[in-house]
C-alpha cells in the first residue's frame, strides 16, 4: 500500500473490534448490551452493560450520555457496578420526547476510554430507542371470565417490589353457587401454594418467602362445571436486594442509610502483576426538609501522574430552597455549556419564592495539574539543508526531551453562573456564563534556556563544562521539546427560554450561546509590542480593551477563530477588518456566527399526536471545554410526529431531518445530509404478547461535487486519487466528492416464554445497514448484526441462567475489509442456604476473523503525471487473522445478614491469535466486604 | 277518643315495626356484608390493633388481615398502618389514630366506603374508579373521587383537610358550610362554632407531608437479628427475631 486509502483500514478494523487502545489490541475487550425494544418514560429507566476483557475494578467511572429526539447536547448519568455489570439509571420522563439516543462511556484508571457503540461520537451513531408512556395498569386490575369477577390488590402487574414487601392479594366477586370457593387455587411461579395462602370465598392473600430477584408470576384458578379454569395471571419483578434501587426503596427517607465497601485484588494483566486495594462508601439520609448524601472512593491506584483516582463528594439540600454539592461533582447548567462533566469543586444553587428566582454558581477544576517530566539535556545536531552532493548541512544543538509518558497537563479551572427567572412550569428565562481556563503556572514548562535555568538547572548535569559554557553563551542553541499541550482559555455565555402552555401540551424551548476559545495563552494578551512582532499594528484603544477584558478571555493571535480579515498591501502594511457573514435572513452582517450556537424546539401534544419541530445551528468555532460531546459546524431542521393507535399499544414515529456543514464557507465544499426515518413499536399491555419494534432509516449525503478526471473513465474514474476539473483550459484539483446513500433496518422483539415449565425472558435484535457510495469505488459498506438473549428463571431450583449470542458481519471499503465477530456468553447464578449464598459463573467466547485486501496505486503508465493515478485492489497483499478470546469468571456472594456481606470473584482470560504471537493470560482474583446500614 | 287511641297505637306499632324491621334488615345485611372484607392491612408497624364489630377484644394487626364493615383500627404512639381497600384506594394511618371503617363492596368496580376518624391523622389516595369515598370526623365530612389528601383530627374534634391532588368537597357538619378544595388547598373546621376556613399550602408543607408518610412506610419493613445458642455438647440453634425500629 503506497498511500493511505480514504477510509483508514486499520482504524476501521479496530472500531469493529470495539477497541480504542492499539497497544492492547490482543487484550480483547467487548461490551455486551441488549438494547431494549422500547423504554418506558420513567424517572428510573435502567440499562445494563456487560464489559468483558477488563476488570470492573479498573473502571474509574462510567457514564451514559443520552439525549432526546436528536438534540444538540448530551446529558450524562453516572453508572454503577452491580453484580458484575455496569448499570445506569436515568430519567426518561420527558413528556414531549419520542425517542432517546444514548451511548456508554467507560473511563479506566489508566486514562483509557471505551465507548459503546464504539463510533457513537465519531459518526454520531448512538443507540436509538423509542420511548413509550408507562402502561396504565389501573384497567388491568379488574377483570372477569364471565363467571367470576376479580380485582388485583397486590402487587400490581409489573410493579417492582423488594422481596420483604411481597404480598399477593386478590379479591373475588361471583354469585353464590356459580363457582366453588373450595376449588380456588393460587399458583406462584407455577407452583400450587394454596395450602400456604389464606383463601376465602372473597379474598385470597399469600405472603411469598425467599423471593429470588427477577420476574415472578401469580395465577388463580378455580373449578367450574368440573373443569379447571384459569381466572387471571399476572407478573411482577422483584428487585435484587443488593441493588441500589432496592436499597432506595428500603431506606426511604431515614436519617442515615448507606454502605461501606472494602476490597483487595491481585491481578496479572498482560504479564504485569499488581495488588490493588480500594474502599468506597455512600451515606444518605434526611431529617424533615434537610437531605444529604456523602460518597467516596479511595484506592491504592492513586497516582500523581494521572487524574484523581480518589473520588469523594457531599450533597446537601434544604427543601426546595438551597442545594450544595462539593467534592467530585457532576453539575449541569445550560446544555450548550455544561452537562454533567466531572468537576472537583463546589456547585451551589438558591431558589426563592417557589423557584421564581434561581441562582446557581459552579467553581472548581475539571483537570488537576500533572507536572512535566524532562530527561537531561543532550547534545545533538539538526539538518539545516541537504547539499547537491547529498551531504547535509548540520548545526549543533542542545535538546531537552520529555521522559517516557512524561508530558504533563495544566490545571483546568472552571467558574460558571446561572440566573433564571421562572420555575419552568409555565415560563423560565435563564442567563448563563462560564469561564474555563488552564492555569499556566500550575506546572513547570520549559520553553527556552532562561526557563531551564530558572526551573530545573539540574537537567544540565549531563553536559560537560565546555558544553555548558557554550550553551550559556549561545542560548539559541537550546531546543525545547515541542509539547502539544498548551494552556487554553474559554469563555461562553448562553441564554435559554422555556414557555409551556395548555397544561404542558405545548412547549417551546430556545437555547442560544456564544463562545470564545484561545488555544494558547502562554504568550499572554496581544499588545502593541507583540503585534509589531507579528507585523500587525493595533490602535491603542483596541490594545486597552483587550487588556481590560483579559480577565474574561485572553485575546491574542492564538484565538481559535477571530471574526477579522487581514489584508496586506504592497507596502507590507496589514489592515484589519471585521469579517462579514450571513445571519438569519441578512447578508454581510458583522455578527460572528461561527462562534454561536442555538437550538430551538417546539413540541405540540394534541389530538393524540406528539409533534416536534426543531432548528439548530452550531457554528464551527463554537467550542466549550466543559462539554466535549457537542457536534459543531452543523445547521438544519428536523420534524417528527408520533401518534398512538389501538388503545395506545402501537406507537408510530415518523421523522425528517435536513442539515448541512460548512456554515461559514471555510471548507472546500458543503455537505447536505437528509434523513428520513420511521419506527413502529407494538407495546401491548398483556404480557402474553410480544413487544415488537421495527425501524427504517434512509440517509443521503451529497456535497454537490462530481467525480471528474479527464484522464480516467469507467471504474478507474471512481478510483481516482485526485478529483480534477478542467477550468478555462487549465487542469484544476477540486474538492473530493461525496455522495452516498445509507439504508438501515432495525428489528427487535422481546417476550416472556414458558417452556418446559420454565419462565424465560427472550430478546432478539437485528440490524442491517447498507451504504452505497456513488462517487468512490471503495466506499461501500454493509453490516448485519444479530443479537439474541434469553434469561431463564428455574422455578424448581433457586437458579437463574442467561445466554447471549451476538453475531456481527461487516464488509467495508467495497469488500476490502471483512470482519466477522461472534460473541457467546453463558451465565448462571445459584442461590443456596435461604438465599444467603449466591454462586455465579460466566463464560464468554469471542471469535474475530478479519480479512483485508490491500489498495495500491497505479500510475496509469505515466510516472510524471500524477493527476491520472488511481487506486486498485492489490490481490497480492491480502491478510487474514483469527483471534479467539475466552473469559471465564466466577464468584460467590455470602450475605451474613442484611448488613454484612462477603464477595469473592475471579476471572481468567485466554487469548489465542493465529499470527504466532504468544499472549500471556490475564487473571484477576478479588475479595470484597460490604457493610450496609 | 277511642279512635285517637287506636291511631296512636297503630302509629306506635308501625313505627316500632319499621324500626324493628330496619334493625333486623341492617343486621342481616351487615351479616351479609360482613362476609366480604372492605380492606386489608397492606403494611404496618407495631403497635396496631383491630377490633371487629362483633367482638369485644382488640387484636394485634397482621399483614393481609382483613377489615370488615364497622371494624375499628387503632395505632399507638409508634404504630402505623397502610390499609388497602378493595378498589385499590390506600389509606395511611399515622400514630395515635383511631378510625372506624364502614362501607360496602357493590361489585368489582364499585365500592362505597366511609372512614370515621375519631382522632389522629390519615392520608388517603383514592382511585379514580367508580367509588364513593367519604371521611367523617366529629366536625366535618369530606367526599372525594380520584384524589389524594390528608385529614387531621385533633383531640377537640377540629379537622384539617389538606389536598395533594384532585379535589375534595368539605362539609362542616354543624354550620352546613361547604367548600371544594383542590391541590394545595387546606380546609379547617374548628370544633367550637364549626367555622370553615381555607388557606394555601406551600411546597415545603406539601413535601413535608409526603416525606412524613414515606418515612412511616419505610419503617414497616422489619429488621432481623439472629441469635445463636449453643450447649456444652456442641449443638447449636439459631433463632431469628424480627423487630421494628422506633424513632
Amino acid at each position: 500500500m503506497k498511500e493511505v486509502s480514504r477510509i483508514s483500514l486499520v482504524m476501521f478494523v479496530l472500531n469493529m473490534l470495539l477497541l480504542t487502545n492499539v497497544s492492547e489490541v490482543f487484550a480483547q475487550v467487548s461490551i455486551n448490551h441488549t438494547q431494549p425494544t422500547v423504554l418506558e418514560k420513567t424517572n428510573q429507566a435502567t440499562l445494563e452493560f456487560e464489559i468483558l476483557g477488563i476488570n470492573l475494578q479498573d473502571i474509574q467511572d462510567a457514564f451514559l450520555n443520552y439525549r432526546f429526539d436528536g438534540g444538540i447536547a448530551y446529558q450524562s448519568a453516572k453508572a454503577d457496578i452491580e453484580r458484575g455489570k455496569v448499570v445506569v439509571t436515568f430519567d426518561t420522563n420527558v413528556e414531549t420526547a419520542n425517542q432517546v439516543q444514548y451511548y456508554l462511556v467507560v473511563n479506566l484508571v489508566n486514562d483509557e476510554k471505551f465507548l459503546y457503540p464504539a463510533n457513537a461520537e465519531s459518526d454520531d451513531s448512538p443507540i436509538n430507542v423509542t420511548l413509550v408512556d408507562p402502561k396504565d395498569v389501573s384497567n388491568d386490575l379488574s377483570g372477569s371470565d364471565g363467571v367470576v369477577d376479580f380485582t388485583i390488590l397486590s402487587p400490581l402487574p409489573n410493579e417492582e417490589i423488594v422481596p420483604e414487601d411481597a404480598l399477593v392479594a386478590l379479591t373475588l366477586f361471583y354469585n353464590e353457587g356459580s363457582a366453588s370457593s373450595d376449588s380456588i387455587k393460587i399458583l406462584f411461579d407455577g407452583v400450587d401454594v394454596t395450602g400456604s395462602a389464606d383463601v376465602t370465598p372473597y379474598l385470597i392473600t399469600y405472603v411469598p418467602q425467599n423471593l429470588l430477584p427477577g420476574n415472578h408470576s401469580v395465577e388463580v384458578t378455580y373449578t367450574y362445571n368440573g373443569k379447571s379454569t384459569s381466572l387471571t395471571k399476572w407478573d411482577f419483578p422483584t428487585l435484587d436486594p443488593n441493588s441500589k434501587k432496592a436499597q432506595a426503596k428500603r431506606s426511604g427517607k431515614k436519617y442515615a442509610a448507606g454502605q461501606v465497601e472494602l476490597s483487595a485484588r491481585n491481578q496479572s494483566i498482560f504479564g504485569t502483576t499488581d495488588d490493588i486495594y480500594k474502599s468506597t462508601f455512600r451515606v444518605g439520609g434526611s431529617a424533615g426538609w434537610f437531605k444529604y448524601n456523602l460518597n467516596g472512593m479511595f484506592t491504592s491506584q492513586e497516582n500523581s501522574r494521572l487524574q484523581p483516582q480518589h473520588r469523594y463528594g457531599i450533597e446537601m439540600y434544604a427543601g426546595n430552597i438551597f442545594e450544595l454539592q462539593a467534592g467530585h461533582i457532576f453539575p449541569k447548567m445550560n446544555p450548550l455549556m455544561l452537562a454533567g462533566n466531572r468537576v472537583y469543586g463546589v456547585n451551589t444553587a438558591l431558589h426563592l419564592f417557589d423557584r421564581l428566582i434561581n441562582a446557581q454558581v459552579t467553581i472548581g477544576e475539571m483537570r488537576r495539574s500533572v507536572s512535566n517530566l524532562y530527561s537531561n539535556v543532550r547534545d545533538t545536531s539538526i539538518v539545516l539543508a541537504t547539499n547537491l552532493d547529498g551531504s547535509a548541512q548540520t548545526e549543533d544543538k542542545y535538546a531537552l526531551n520529555f521522559q517516557n509518558q512524561g508530558t504533563g497537563t495544566f490545571r483546568r479551572q472552571v467558574l460558571g453562573g446561572r440566573f433564571a427567572l421562572g420555575n419552568g412550569d409555565v415560563f423560565q428565562m435563564g442567563f448563563n456564563a462560564m469561564k474555563v481556563v488552564d492555569r499556566e503556572s500550575s506546572i513547570n514548562v520549559i520553553e527556552n534556556y532562561d526557563d531551564l535555568i530558572a526551573l530545573q538547572p539540574e537537567l544540565l548535569n549531563s553536559l560537560d563544562a565546555t558544553q555548558k559554557a557554550d550553551l550559556a553563551a549561545n542560548p539559541d542553541k537550546f531546543l525545547a521539546p515541542n509539547s502539544s499541550t498548551k494552556p487554553r482559555d474559554n469563555f461562553m455565555f448562553a441564554g435559554d427560554l422555556t414557555i409551556r402552555g395548555f397544561s404542558g401540551k405545548m412547549a417551546l424551548r430556545s437555547d442560544y450561546g456564544m463562545s470564545l476559545l484561545n488555544n494558547d495563552i502562554s504568550s499572554g494578551v496581544l499588545n502593541k509590542a507583540r503585534a509589531e512582532e507579528l507585523n500587525l499594528s493595533i490602535p491603542d484603544d483596541i490594545a486597552n480593551v483587550l487588556d481590560e477584558i483579559s480577565w474574561l478571555i485572553i485575546v491574542n493571535e492564538n484565538m481559535s477563530y477571530l471574526p477579522l480579515s487581514f489584508t496586506t498591501d504592497d507596502n507590507g502594511d496589514t489592515s484589519v477588518d471585521v469579517l462579514k457573514t450571513r445571519f438569519l435572513f441578512f447578508n454581510d452582517t458583522p455578527v460572528p456566527t461561527a462562534l454561536m450556537a442555538s437550538q430551538n424546539s417546539l413540541n405540540l401534544n394534541f389530538l393524540g399526536n406528539n409533534f416536534q419541530a426543531r432548528y439548530q445551528w452550531v457554528g464551527p468555532e463554537y467550542q466549550t471545554l466543559a462539554n466535549t460531546a457537542l457536534r459543531r459546524d452543523i445547521a438544519g431542521y428536523a420534524f417528527s410526529d408520533r401518534f398512538r393507535l389501538l388503545s395506545n399499544t402501537i406507537y408510530v414515529t415518523m421523522g425528517f431531518e435536513r442539515f448541512q456543514d460548512n456554515l461559514i464557507g471555510s471548507k472546500e465544499s458543503t455537505t447536505q445530509t437528509q434523513i428520513i426515518n420511521g419506527d413502529v413499536s407494538w407495546y401491548p399491555v398483556s404480557k402474553n404478547l410480544p413487544r415488537l419494534s421495527v425501524g427504517y432509516r434512509l440517509q443521503t449525503r451529497d456535497n454537490g461535487i462530481k467525480r471528474l478526471n479527464p484522464y480516467l473513465n469507467g471504474d478507474n474514474l471512481l478510483a481516482a486519487i485526485r478529483n480534477v476539473q478542467v477550468i478555462d483550459g487549465n487542469e484544476t484539483i477540486i474538492a473530493t466528492p461525496r455522495n452516498d446513500v445509507s439504508n438501515q433496518i432495525t428489528f427487535s422483539i422481546s417476550k416472556e416464554l414458558e417452556f418446559l415449565g420454565l419462565r424465560n425472558d427472550f430478546t432478539l435484535n437485528y440490524m442491517n445497514l447498507v451504504t452505497t457510495d456513488d462517487v468512490y469505488a471503495f466506499g461501500d459498506f454493509s453490516s448485519d448484526v444479530y443479537s439474541f438473549g434469553i434469561i431463564t428463571n428455574w422455578a424448581i431450583l433457586p437458579m437463574r441462567t442467561n445466554v447471549n449470542v451476538t453475531l456481527n458481519n461487516s464488509n467495508g471499503s467495497s469488500g476490502l475489509a471483512k470482519v466477522d465477530i461472534l460473541g457467546v456468553n453463558l451465565g448462571a447464578s445459584y442461590f443456596l442456604f435461604n438465599e444467603k449464598l449466591n454462586v455465579f459463573a460466566d463464560f464468554a467466547l469471542t471469535t474475530n476473523t478479519i480479512k483485508t485486501i490491500g489498495l495500491d496505486v497505479s500510475d496509469n503508465g505515466t510516472t510524471e503525471n500524477l493527476l491520472d493515478d488511481y487506486y486498485f485492489r492489490d490481490l497480492a497483499n491480502q491478510t487474514s487473522s483469527d483471534q479467539n478470546t475466552y473469559i471465564l469468571r466466577g464468584g460467590a456472594t455470602y450475605n451474613f445478614n442484611e448488613h454484612h456481606a462477603l464477595l469473592f470473584d475471579a476471572s481468567f482470560t485466554n487469548v489465542q491469535v493465529n499470527t504466532g504471537i504468544s499472549v500471556p493470560n490475564d487473571r484477576v482474583v478479588q475479595l470484597r466486604y460490604v457493610y450496609r446500614f | 277518643m277511642k279512635s285517637n287511641k287506636f291511631i296512636v297505637a297503630v302509629s306506635i306499632f308501625a313505627i316500632g315495626g319499621i324500626l324493628l324491621g330496619d334493625m333486623i334488615a341492617s343486621h342481616v345485611f351487615a351479616s351479609l356484608n360482613n362476609d366480604r372484607p372492605l380492606a386489608i392491612i397492606r403494611r404496618y408497624k407495631p403497635d396496631v390493633s383491630i377490633k371487629h364489630s362483633n367482638e369485644e377484644s382488640w387484636k394485634d394487626a397482621q399483614m393481609a388481615a382483613p377489615l370488615f364493615d364497622s371494624d375499628t383500627l387503632r395505632t399507638d404512639a409508634n404504630g402505623y398502618a397502610a390499609v388497602q381497600f378493595m378498589d385499590n384506594s390506600l389509606v395511611k394511618v399515622k400514630p395515635n389514630s383511631l378510625l372506624i371503617i364502614r362501607g360496602e363492596v357493590l361489585d368489582k368496580n364499585s365500592t362505597a366506603s366511609r372512614i370515621a376518624v375519631e382522632v389522629g391523622e390519615v392520608f388517603m389516595n383514592v382511585t379514580k374508579r367508580q367509588s364513593k369515598f367519604e371521611v367523617q370526623t366529629p366536625t366535618a365530612v369530606a367526599t372525594v373521587k380520584g384524589t389524594s389528601y390528608n385529614t387531621e383530627v385533633s383531640g377537640d374534634g377540629s379537622t384539617i383537610v389538606s389536598v395533594l391532588s384532585g379535589s375534595v368537597e368539605l362539609l362542616a357538619i354543624m354550620s352546613g358550610q361547604k367548600v371544594t378544595l383542590t391541590r394545595k388547598d387546606r380546609g379547617k373546621v374548628d370544633s367550637k362554632n364549626s367555622n370553615l376556613s381555607v388557606s394555601k399550602m406551600s411546597d415545603k408543607d406539601l413535601n413535608g407531608k409526603e416525606n412524613e408518610y414515606s418515612n412511616l412506610d419505610s419503617g414497616t419493613k422489619p429488621k432481623t437479628i439472629r441469635l445463636r445458642f449453643g450447649n456444652n455438647a456442641g449443638q447449636s440453634r439459631q433463632v431469628e427475631i424480627q423487630y421494628f425500629e422506633n424513632e
